[in-house]
Parts: structure tokens; sequence; C-alpha cells
């Protein structure tokens, strides 16, 4: 430890002509929970009042030491080095004035240091955008975990770390060394934090944050590192890159790493560049690629091969002096549902651009046909909208717009199309037709009345961009719309409800792909209103808070109570299926039935959100509404599969059928640990809602082992086996032939192909994270033959889109309400642990088990039935090439399992007849509803 | 002989007077904080419904901040009780206790120049927050493991009170690197000392196994009992297991030890005043909960030389008992894997030994003073 009088750590904050904002940065540092700091503020010669704001900051905390530079650098070098030749704390930090370091920055990392003893630690960066409050990490994913890593060879991408800002140096480090910022050139934190990763025997990475890093809005003084619109910026950042370049060189760095740092320069720095090109005149793009060429030469072809395709073709471009198509593809870097405007075939490949390429090398560097433009189907085709000339008439905006379709997907025959523009309501849509003009390309003309679009109930100030939606039967497609570069904007004044005067700007968006792009603001008189802004919150927080209070449960219990006292309306069924999901799952199928009966009974559905899934003059009810209240408590007749809301205790006049949701690995009830080991009070709560079920639906003897007790529950059962499954048994049928047929029409499978429906569960605390899908889709699809199309269902606490580059082989089967649809669509089911399994042994096709994560899933908290290996009907897989091993030759594996299927169809479906529904209306509706 | 500025430590917890292993580990601290010369003051903010006295001639100061165990939560069971006048009345009063419970913590906090806050739990962080006390250090503590905090309101709480503390101690490394994968700042460990760490110990020989707890269901005593039966069908039925504690369970446990035909081998000890002697007395201790973050059973039992068999359970429990050096851990719920673990050192007394004095070197980090020496440590580092 160092002696009393020499602070821990120097924390170098630079300024230059900040005044305003010097004291939030130095504060920021003295107010951190690491005492033992000093602070320098190293002034590059400001001509501002910062010297006068610095010296009361100094004044007032003896931690705090200022030092002014003689002549003023230009730049962060020269006082960032003048700062680390005046402080004395073994541990150095640098800080920019505008920034700020979060309370735990210096102790946190110093205490890492201290117990590694590498070099300088690093940790991530929360970027806070001034213009919207926001705040965003910045490159998250490399800063996962506390780690000690041996030499950048370990994890070269650490490259992409390249500030100097967020790190705590040694200074032994430093001196070994001679670490400077290199003076007189811009970008000096990539060649100081290159030295840094490649000099250091360690260094720590740490996954908090520890720098707080303000952009300022956009309109404001632009500061060094975004001017980009100048051309010496360009040159400053390929100037420190040949420093760096040069640097590895004496270094004797790996050919490797410097794949990893020219990676990391065209991934970062120069994408920066190449992103804005659209937005810069033609003379600029000319001699941006003349500055820029020669030194893309000398990059490794590695680190092109790592680049998004897109990205990579927009560099051949570039490289090749063709510059009008640069600027063309530039426009879709990273955005892969946006198409280039041609694509040629030929020789079975596909090329960039309307015509072949003539030369070998060109043909290799515009191959495209890895993105399989013309395998998408309807909903997933990779297409391009632009608004190609456009003109007002009064408030209307007549848009004639071209859509690119290179997959030649569209067809030629006309499509129904809309153009959709809302600003915090409603989105007004606004219908139109593309007729084919040539192979792949379509026109259009659309008008918008902009005095119909819906603004809010002040007005609406801000930015909207419009997107296009085509139409095919009921499958859609939704793509952003390019604006038409290059042109002034336009102006309209518009009125809207008479008095809410607004200015409208029709322009394209001056950044990224440019959009069409409109904006709003309030003008005239208007424009006060926004002064209302704080009261009319207020008012609203505060109905809000009383409507909550007034929709409470408790509220709704007492309610739901007295209304119980009034009678029964015979005939009332309340219908409810997984808490409101939809129109699915055994309720379904059992309204069906009573349909097809023609039952005098008066149904209502329950819903939660999407009402999409319900068949048309269906009657609906929102779940927990006053109106679900009052026909939860005047119904004869309660169908659900979940579990109804425990407030509602039932009254005895109504008949409660529970048909449950499946059966399951997983344990239920009292079998599970968080239930069994619950207070009393929460266990007596699930039995009292056990205890409302008259009926309870059973699929198997197993079920009745399994589930029946650990719910406790002694009433009737009905031994049917469930509604739902009725089409599986009966799949043979033409009616469930032609539903599969449908739904193989909606998911574009080619006729021929074979389905695998990949239908995974939830993990617990993966909720919306993707992570149930385990099977590494892209190497399954590079593997398996052309004939499998692959169905991703996500459960629904998950999530799944398909990746763009897998799209001409995986489908996403997540939209389907009913599951009932995929199941009869498919050959074959790949799932885990989820229920699904022994709704489809029914249809007796093959099932098989991607279980990587098996081992977790057994001890896991919830506690499993059965040990799968023991009742496994397939294939029990834990890579990815074994899946494919399998899916290539299915035949064996299927003869391999026939044994243990039939075992398990027996053990879970052995009451499954095919007709469930029929009985189960009958003995429930049938004497009870007199 | 450690040299250390005498500090002013409060500990605030929700309930800090049941009987309970956290309550303990808080008495235990202040006390011996206490007795090294810091002013400690043990903070509850509700009262507990059956207090227990920790310390018959306690080195700390004692408050609790509510006078009267509050009412439950209430909700209207009709029209007219939800408009009864006296149910809001009621409602309005315990309002009204929760400010002058804050109150009176604020008036602590005032008469302290500097200090310390350890909070027992992100709740009791969470009902102290809304107070004013910079000139104080706060440390945040949380005695469960991280799969426990996951799956409750606590991560959230601990993710949003925590990074405003000096410090977040959490048991384990484990538990406190998960926090730091939620990008955590300020994470660290601290583990609970052992109430006691006897001078020496020799092997008990007394032919028995125990279980140390509350007999409860979390605690899957039921699946000690047939393991047990099973370990010990065929050879060393003179082995007798000891179940040291109370609880709601107990009465199914006797019917499961009669149904598994040791009920005359199984003895109910009831609740243990004196668990340094009573562990000394046993030749092995087992551990069949559900869930565990980091049990002081544990640790005691290696303090006292005795060898452990347990499920593994946690990064805790890894921590306590180093499989097979000093002790065997099988897989959570594994109960033939745990039948065969008892069986194996029933049968082998060398084995007990050898384990045991690993298992004592293991935990002496947890010793009262080598705990006590850290939490200086630990106010030494937040001070720098």
């Amino acid at each position: 430890m160092s002696s009393p009088s020499t602070p821990d750590v120097s924390v170098v904050v630079i300024v230059y002509n900040d005044a305003e904002r010097l004291p939030r940065a130095v504060r920021s540092v003295l107010a951190q929970t690491l005492n033992s700091l000093e602070v320098i503020i190293a002034d590059d010669c400001s001509t501002d009042t910062t010297p006068d704001v610095a010296r009361e900051l100094e004044a007032a905390d003896p931690r705090v030491r200022y030092v002014r530079l003689e002549h003023n650098s230009g730049g962060c070098s020269a006082p960032r080095n003048r700062g680390i030749e005046v402080s004395r704390a073994p541990y150095v930090m640098f800080l920019d004035s505008d920034d700020e370091l979060p309370p735990h920055a210096c102790k946190s990392l110093l205490l890492t240091l201290e117990k590694s003893g590498a070099d300088f630690a690093t940790g991530d960066v929360e970027r806070y955008f001034e213009a919207t409050g926001r705040t965003a990490l910045w490159y998250p994913d490399l800063f996962l975990e506390e780690e000690v890593v041996h030499g950048l060879q370990e994890k070269p991408e650490m490259l992409f770390d390249h500030l100097s800002t967020n790190k705590m140096y040694r200074r032994e480090f430093i001196e070994e060394h001679g670490l400077r910022f290199p003076v007189g050139i811009h970008y000096e934190d990539q060649l100081f934090s290159a030295q840094a990763f490649s000099l250091a025997k360690s260094f720590v990475v740490v996954p908090w944050v520890v720098y707080r890093w303000y952009l300022a809005a956009a309109n404001e003084k632009l500061s060094i590192s975004s001017s980009r619109h100048k051309m010496q910026n360009v040159v400053d950042r390929m100037t420190v890159a040949r420093l760096v370049d040069e640097f590895f060189v004496q270094a004797g760095q790996s050919r490797a790493l410097k794949t990893a740092k020219d990676h990391k320069f065209l991934r970062h720095d120069f994408r920066l560049y190449l992103g804005d090109l659209p937005h810069r005149p033609k003379e600029w793009v000319a001699g941006f690629a003349e500055a820029t060429v020669p030194y893309l030469a000398t990059l490794n072809d590695e680190a092109y091969a790592l680049l998004p395709p897109d990205e990579r073709i927009c560099l051949y471009l570039l490289r090749a002096g063709r510059l009008e198509e640069t600027v063309e593809q530039a426009r879709i870097l990273g955005r892969p549902k946006v198409a280039p405007r041609y694509v040629t075939r030929a020789d079975d490949r596909a090329y960039w651009g309307r015509v072949v390429p003539e030369t070998a090398e060109a043909r290799e560097n515009l191959d495209v046909t890895e993105r399989h433009y013309e395998n998408q189907v309807f909903e997933t085709a990779i297409l391009r909208h632009e608004v190609e000339s456009f003109r007002t008439e009064g408030t209307a905006l007549v848009l004639r717009l071209r859509t690119y379709d290179p997959g030649l997907l569209l067809g030629d025959e006309p499509v129904e199309a809309r153009v959709n523009l809302g600003t915090t309501g409603r989105i007004m849509r606004t219908p139109f037709r593309l007729l084919p003009d040539g192979p792949g390309e379509f026109a259009g003309e659309v008008t918008l009345e902009l005095a119909d679009v819906p603004l809010g109930i002040n007005g609406f100030v801000g930015r909207r961009h419009p997107t296009v939606t085509l139409r095919q039967g009921d499958l859609t497609n939704t793509n952003i719309l390019l604006g038409q570069l290059g042109f002034t904007p336009l102006a309209r004044r518009i009125t809207y409800r008479r008095i809410e005067r607004h200015s409208v700007r029709i322009e394209c968006e001056p950044a990224g792909a440019g959009r069409f792009q409109i904006t709003w603001d309030r003008t005239g008189a208007f424009k006060e209103v926004k002064r209302l802004g704080p009261i009319q919150r207020r008012i609203k927080r505060k109905v809000k808070a009383a409507r909550k209070k007034l929709n409470s449960h408790e509220n709704k219990a007492t309610i739901y109570r007295a209304l119980t006292r009034l009678p029964v309306r015979k005939g009332l069924v309340l219908f409810e299926s997984v808490e409101g999901k939809g129109y699915l799952d055994n309720p379904r199928y059992i309204h069906e039935e009573l349909v097809r009966q023609g039952r005098p009974v008066d149904v209502v559905w329950s819903y939660a959100g999407d009402t999409s899934t319900f068949p048309e003059g269906v009657k609906l009810v929102r779940r927990g509404s006053w109106q679900y209240v009052h026909t939860m408590a005047r119904a004869q007749f309660w169908v659900d599969s979940h579990n109804l809301p425990s407030i509602y205790a039932k009254r005895p006049e109504t008949h409660y059928l529970q048909t449950w949701h499946g059966q399951t690995m997983k344990t239920m009830g009292f079998d599970v640990p968080s239930l069994r080991n619950a207070a009393d009070d929460a266990q007596s709560k699930h039995q009292a809602m056990v205890d409302r079920w008259d009926l309870l639906v059973s699929p198997s003897e197993e079920f009745e082992r399994t589930f029946v007790p650990a719910n406790k529950y002694t009433g009737d059962l009905l031994r049917t086996g469930y509604p739902r499954n009725d089409v599986l048994v009966r799949w043979e049928e033409p009616e469930q032939l032609e539903r599969a047929q449908e739904a193989r029409n909606r998911l574009g499978v080619p006729d021929g192909a074979r389905v695998l429906l990949y239908a995974p569960t939830f993990r617990d605390g993966g909720r919306n994270t993707g992570s149930s899908i385990r099977v590494d889709l892209r190497e399954l699809v590079d593997n398996l033959d052309d004939d499998w199309i692959i169905v991703v269902r996500a459960h629904y606490y998950d999530r799944f889109t398909v990746p763009a580059e897998l799209a001409h082989v995986v489908r996403n089967g997540s939209n389907f309400p009913d599951v009932n649809d995929l199941l009869l669509a498919s050959d074959a089911l790949l799932t885990d642990y989820s229920s699904l399994m022994f709704d489809y042994a029914n249809l007796r096709r093959p099932i098989l088990l991607f279980v990587d994560d098996y081992e977790n899933y057994k001890h896991g908290e919830r506690g499993t039935y059965y040990d799968l290996e023991e009742i496994a009907p397939g294939p029990m897989l834990r890579e990815t090439s074994e899946l494919v091993d399998v899916l290539r030759d299915l035949d064996p594996v299927v003869e391999e399992y026939a044994e243990r299927y039939e075992k398990f169809h027996t053990m879970f479906c052995s009451y499954e007849t095919g007709h469930a529904s029929r009985t189960v209306v009958d003995a429930f509706f049938g004497e009870e509803q007199q | 002989m450690r040299t250390t500025r005498t500090r002013h430590v409060f500990f605030v917890g929700i309930d800090v007077d049941s009987l309970g292993g956290s309550q303990r580990v808080i008495h235990t601290l202040a006390q011996g904080l206490g007795g090294r010369g810091h002013r400690v003051e043990v903070v509850g903010i509700r009262t507990a419904p059956e207090p227990f006295r920790y310390h018959d001639e306690p080195t700390y100061e004692h408050t609790t901040l509510y006078p009267d165990t509050p009412a439950a939560a209430w909700h209207a069971k009709s029209l007219t009780e939800r408009l009864s006048p006296t149910r809001n009345l009621s409602a309005r009063r315990n309002k009204a206790a929760r400010t002058e419970a804050r109150a009176k913590l604020q008036a602590r906090f005032d008469a302290v120049p500097e200090g310390f806050v350890v909070f027992g739990s992100p709740w009791a962080a969470d009902w102290v927050l809304p107070l004013h006390w910079p000139q104080l250090k706060g440390i945040g503590q949380y005695h469960e493991s991280f799969l426990q905090a996951r799956t409750s309101e606590n991560k959230d709480l601990i993710l949003r009170h925590y990074p405003l503390m000096s410090k977040a101690l959490f048991l384990s490394q484990g538990d406190a690197d998960e926090f730091t994968r939620l990008r955590l700042p300020n994470a660290g460990v601290m583990p609970n000392p052992l109430s006691f760490y006897p001078d020496a110990v020799a092997p008990a020989g007394t032919r028995r196994v125990a279980a140390v707890g509350r007999l409860e269901g979390i605690k899957r005593l039921e699946r000690l009992l047939w393991a047990f039966a099973e370990a010990t069908r065929d050879a060393h039925q003179d082995w007798e297991l000891h179940l040291m504690g109370d609880g709601p369970q107990e009465d199914y446990l006797r019917e499961t030890a009669v149904e598994l035909g040791i009920a005359d081998r199984v003895i109910f000890r009831g609740r243990v005043s004196d668990m340094s002697r009573a562990l000394r007395e046993v030749d092995i201790v087992a551990l069949s909960s559900e869930k565990e973050g980091r049990p002081m059973a544990l640790a005691e039992a290696a303090a006292c030389g005795v060898p452990v068999v347990s499920f593994d359970l946690s990064a805790g429990v890894r921590e306590l008992v180093d499989d097979g050096v000093t002790g065997v851990l099988v897989p959570s719920g594994d109960m033939p894997a745990l039948a065969r673990a008892l069986e194996r050192l029933i049968a082998d007394p060398e084995l007990r030994c050898t384990y045991g004095k690993a298992a004592r070197e293991h935990v002496r980090p947890y010793a009262l003073e080598a705990v006590l020496d850290r939490w200086e440590d630990l106010f030494d580092e937040i001070d720098r």
C-alpha cells in the first residue's frame, strides 16, 4: 500500500473550453466510493471561463489540481500526457470533461487490479443520448464476465474496445513502455489502446459500467469524433490505423492479430463512412474512394471474409471503382431484409447486379447465392421499395414507388399493397397496387392524405418513416420505404382539427438507409400547447392511479361476490384457453362440437390481448374486465384449460369443466417444490382453485397417477382423451389432410419436401430471450439435404425470428394460433421436454429429442416426473451434427425406436379415441344443462 | 494484535429477533464486533412473533422500530366491509405506524457522525432507503443463493438498491460472480461466521448420523430417512439417526420412520440449544434439502471435525464441503447415491477421521475471529 500522502488513483480530466460541463465531470470523481484519489484537471489552454471554474474546483477540494498547457494543442493527447506526468498515484484513469465516472468505477477497478496484478483493467461504457435520455451499453458482448486475459491473442476481439477512458492503468506499466498519447493526430485513443492491449502481459475485463459517455443531441456542436463529413476526418482515421499497423510490425505481432485489427477497422471505423455514403455528394464519394482504396488494399483478405455479405460486396464495389453501385449497396448495410436492386443468375449461381460479372474475381466477390433471394416464402421475401418521385396535391402526397424483387418471388401479376403511416395513435393504412414493370420490378402510385394522419391529443412533434406492406391472401410482407436520395426537402403547413397548425416536412432521412421521412412540428399559437405538458402529465398520472385503484383485484372480487347473488343465466358458457391466449386448445374443440351439435348455449370467450384467432361472430370478453367479472358471476358453465383467476370463488350453481392443457414432464401442483414448500395460505389458495373443478378431462392412466394426486383433485374424471387430440388421432380423414395442406401452403413448403417441426419448451430464467432454440440452425441448414423444411415454433414464453440468411429453409411457426395445424402439417417432431410430444404420439410420426441441456433440466428446481431416457419415444440428441445424421437417414432410427414409441403411446395416449370432443360435450352439457 | 479504528455499525433487518440462521449471524457478528470495542446497534424493523434472546450480556444496542406486530395486509371481503370506517381507519393507522418507525430510525442515524449500515436483505434496504443518511456507508447483504434470488423479487431489488451501497455482499464467490455478470459493480464475498470453533475435537465414535435444522418440507428429511434406512439395512443396524430441530413435519417424519422400519433408530432430539456440544457427539452430518444457499449446519459440523454427506445444491454447499476431502457430495435428488455415500462413511471410521480433520481446517477461515477480521478489513476498504 502506498504512503498516506500518495493517493491510490489519479484521474486525469482533460478539458477545452467546457466550463459548463467540467464541474459535473470533476464532481463525479470526487463522489467516487474511493476517497483516496486525486483529480488532475488538464486544460488545453481554454479561452473561456474554464480556468476560473477549474480553480474554484481546486480550491474547494484538496484532491483537485489544475494544470494548464501553455499553448492549445487542439487534441486530447497533449493534456492527457501532461496529466500522466504530473499525477502521482500508482494507478491512472482518464476522463473527458463532458463525461462522468459512475460511483464505483475507481474503487472497483482498483480492487481488481490489486487482486490480479494485471497491467490494466477495462470495463463497459454506458452511452447516454442527451436528445432522448436513453442509454445503451457499448459493445456489451465484449464485457460479459470478470476475467483476467493473459495477452491479447487470448481475446483479440478486445481491439474493438478502442477507447482509452474506460480503463485503469498501472503506472508502472505506462512507464515501463513509455506509453503516451500521440500528439498531432486525432483518434489518439485507438493507438494508445492498441498499444496497451498489445503490450500487456495480462489485463482484466469487467462486465460492469465504468464510464458514462454523454452523446450530445445531433444539432448541437459536433465534437471531433463526429465530423465524418470532412475528408480530413477519414484521413485521420486511416492515419491512426496505419500507426497501429506499424506498431504491430515493430512489436512482431502475429498475422492473426493483424487480421483482428483489420476486421475491427472495417467493421467499426470504415463502416461508419460507408453508411454515410448515400448522403454525400458524388464528388465527395469519388474523393473518398481515392483517399481510402490504397489503404484498403493493405488489409488482410481474412478480415474481409469475416464481414457480413452485404458489407463485403459494398467494399468490393468501392475498390472496383463502381461508385454509384457502392452508394446503392451502402443503403442496405445492416438491413439484411432489404434487397439489392438486381440479382442475376448464371450456372446455378446468383450474382449481385444487373449483369453477370465478367472476371472470376468479380464473380467471387459478388456471389450472393447463399443469400437465397429466390428461395424465400412470401413472408420473408427480401424486397426493396424506393420512392422514385413524388409530388404534392394540396395536403396530399402522391408517391410513385418502385419495388425491386430480385428473388422473382412476386410473379408477374399485380400485387396488393399498402403504405402504413402513423404518429402516436392509430396507423393510417393507404392501399394501392403494384404493377409489374419489367422482370423483378414493380411500380405503383399511392396518395397519402397527410391531413388524415391521426395525431395525438396535443398534435405531434417528431419524425416518422412510412413502411410498405404487401399482401397475398392472409400473408403479409412488410419492409421499409427508401426515400429518393439528394432531393431538397419539402415543407407544407397543415391544420389538423381546424386549429392545430403543424409544419410538415417531407424528405429523405439524412442518415443510414435514407428512408422516406416525414417530420411534424407544431406552429403558430398551437405551439404553446406543449407548455401544458407537465400539468397534463400530472392529471394523467392521477387519473391512472385512480383508475388502478377502482379496477383493483380486491374491488373486482367484491363486486363479483355481489353479482353471484343474482341468478345464473341458463346456458351461458364462459370459455377460456390458457389464460385467454386465443381460440385454441381443448376448449376450442369443445366449442366446435357444441356448434356442430347445435346445442342452445350462449358462448362467451375470454381473451387477453389478441383477438385475431377467434372466428367471426364469437362473443368476446377481455380477461379481467368488468364485463368478464359479470360473465364469470352469471355463467352456468365454465370451460377452461389453465385455471381461472383465483379471486373468483365458484358459486354452487356454476359447473366448471377443467380440461387442462397437457400432460407434462415437469412436476405439477403440490409436487412443484415452490408450492409444496410454500406458506400455508399459498397452499390453501391453490387447493381452493382446484376444488372449484367439477369435472376434469383425463388423457391417460398416467395422468391420473401424476397430475390428479399432485393437485389433490378428488372430483369426477372424464376418461376420454383430449378433445384437441381428436384431429390428430383422425389425421387420415380428408378434413384433416386438407388442413395439413393449408398449413403447408401457408408455410410455403414446396411439394415433396418434408417438414420438421422444432418446438422446444421455454427455459426458466430465459423468457423472451430466444434461449430455448438450442439447435444450431445454421449448421443444420448447411448440412441437410434440400428436402427438409424446418418450422420453428417457440414456446409462447419465448420468441423466435427467422435469421434472414436461413429463411430459405427455416420457417417461423410461432404465428399459428393452434399448434394442431403445425402438428398435422409436419412429418416429424423435434422437441426437448415439451408436453407436445405426448400429443404428437397420436399421429404416430417420428419424435426426436434435442436435449443438450438435459442435466440442467433434470436437476433444475422444478423436478420432473420421468427420466427422459426411460420414456423417450425417439433418440435423445445433444449435438446438431447428431441431428443431421438422424435426419439424413430417418427410417432406421424410426425402426430402432418402434417398440419404445409403442410403450410411450400406451403410457400417455391410452384413452384417446378420436371422439373425445363429443363424449366430453355429452357428459358435461348433456345432463347438467337441463 | 490488530489495531483498528472504533466503528459505528448498524445492522438492519426486517426481523432480527426470531430464531433462525440469518438472525443468529447478525447477533453473532454484533456481539463479536462489540467485543472488539466497536459501537454496534442491531435494528429490527418489525417485532418478531416469538423473539429469541441470543446473548445474555450483549455488547451492542438493540432497537425494534415497530412497537408491535403490524396487522396483515387486508382485503375487503364484501362491499360493506370495503366501506367500513373502522377498517379504513386501521389502514390509515398502519400507514402512520410506518412513518413513526421510519422517524425512529432516522433519529438513530442522525445521532451518528459516521459509520456503516449493514442491511440483512434487500427488503431491509428497500425500507430504509427513503431515509436520509449521507454520512453513513451502506453495505447490502444477501443470505441466499443466486438461484433463490433469481426466482424471487430479490434479484431485481438487489440490482436496483445495492449499486447505491458501498458494497454488496454475498455468501460465496459463485453467487457474487453471478451478480457481477449482471453488471453489479460492487459485489464481494463475506462468509457467515461460525458461532463456535471448538479448540480441540476427537471422533465421537457414537455411531450417530445427524441432521440439523427445522423439520419442515423444504429440508426434505424423508429423503434422508430413506437413505439412512437403505445404508443400514444389511449391516450397521446399531447406527442411529438424530434429527436436531423441531417443526411442522415431525409427525409426518415419525410416520415415515415407522413405515421404513427404523422408528427405533431415529431419535427426534427437538430444538438443540448447545449445538457445539451436540455436534461433537455425532459421527456424520447429512443434508438432504430441496435447496440451500450456504447452510451453516455444514460449516458447524466441519468446525467440530464431523464429515458431511450432502446433496450438491449450490455454490455455497460446494464451498463448505470439498467433495472427497472433507465429505461427500452427491447429485441433487439422487437418493441411491446419498445412501451409498452414507454407507461408505458409516463403514469406514478411518475415512471419517481423515475427512473430519480436513473439514476442520477447511472451515477455519469461517471461525468468528477470522470473519471479524474480514469485516474490519472491509470497513478499511470502504474507507480508502
